[in-house]
């Protein structure tokens, strides 16, 4: 089911939706930052901090995965609190997208 | 004159002596940012956020319009700090362009979004940024990406206005000895 949409409109009771539910809570989901040749990497470090109010060097340090790796977990947690980073990143223009920690 | 850029103690920014040319191309950065409803631009500023298609179209429903409003947002705030700019654009001495620091955070952000859109439009990447001889090109995609280069500057010289500390008065330079004497009958 779309995280989106579970906010919105209420699912139809039954055993599988709860099965699900159950399932989607259990693993964490990763924020992930993308690398992009036209954005700075000041913005990038400065977004990082604004967003999750880490650090400088902290910040600086996953700016520089993302530009050296083209992508790097910037948070892991739980979904909604992910969705909400993932927008406010997108507010900043930053490439982020959010993907469930595997088993 | 060459054109200035000075950091102002509030944190503002202060662009002194710009030629027309250059206030031309701070002129179009509204427009710039109008062409974000482009499919490629859209793409790149309205991303789907995951690979979960029916997620992505929840995201593009409910998300998708608020980050549209606050791009539109960031346009409004320049494209009213740029009318000073548009008045004295052919003064003597250059235009004249000044950023209040309420206003800097939508001016680093509009900035970015700007520089994005020339380069979804333009298929700008990795190698085209690192690539000098563009400086000795001519034609629309070269002046594209001599002006993703400027727009960096630009932004890359606020952001770092912006990480600053606080501007502090130095008291240090006044003492007692200073304070006026009591005037005489």
């Amino acid at each position: 089911m779309s995280p989106f949409a579970s906010h919105a409109a209420a699912a139809e009771p039954g055993v599988i939706e709860e099965v699900e539910t159950r399932t989607s809570l259990a693993r964490p989901w990763n924020v992930i930052v993308h690398d992009d040749p036209i954005t700075l990497m000041t913005y990038v470090t400065m977004t990082l901090q604004k967003v999750f109010g880490y650090s400088q060097d902290k910040a600086h340090g996953m700016m520089m995965d993302v530009h050296s790796k083209g992508r790097a977990i910037v948070w892991t947690g739980a979904r909604e609190q992910a969705e909400l980073y993932v927008f406010k990143l997108h507010s900043a223009q930053l490439s982020a997208t959010l993907e469930q920690v595997e088993d | 004159m060459q054109p200035v850029v000075a950091p102002r103690p509030d944190g503002g920014i202060t662009m002194l002596f710009l030629p027309t040319d250059l206030s031309d191309l701070l002129l179009g950065l509204p427009a710039i940012l109008d062409s974000d409803d482009r499919p490629e631009v859209r793409s790149r500023l309205y991303p789907a956020p995951s690979d979960d298609e029916e997620a992505n179209a929840d995201w593009e429903r409910l998300m998708v319009p608020e980050l549209f409003a606050l791009i539109a947002s960031a346009r409004d705030v320049m494209a009213r700090d740029l009318e000073t700019l548009e008045l004295t654009r052919d003064h003597p001495v250059g235009g004249r362009l000044d950023i209040p620091p309420e206003h800097s955070s939508a001016w680093i952000s509009g900035l970015n979004a700007a520089r994005l859109v020339l380069g979804a439009i333009h298929g700008i990447d990795a190698d085209d940024m690192a690539d000098d001889a563009v400086f000795l090109e001519d034609g629309e995609r070269a002046r594209a990406i001599v002006l993703v280069h400027l727009l960096g500057e630009l932004q890359g010289v606020m952001i770092e206005v912006a990480s600053r500390p606080p501007y502090e008065i130095d008291d240090t330079r006044y003492d007692a000895d200073d304070t006026p004497d009591e005037p005489t009958e």
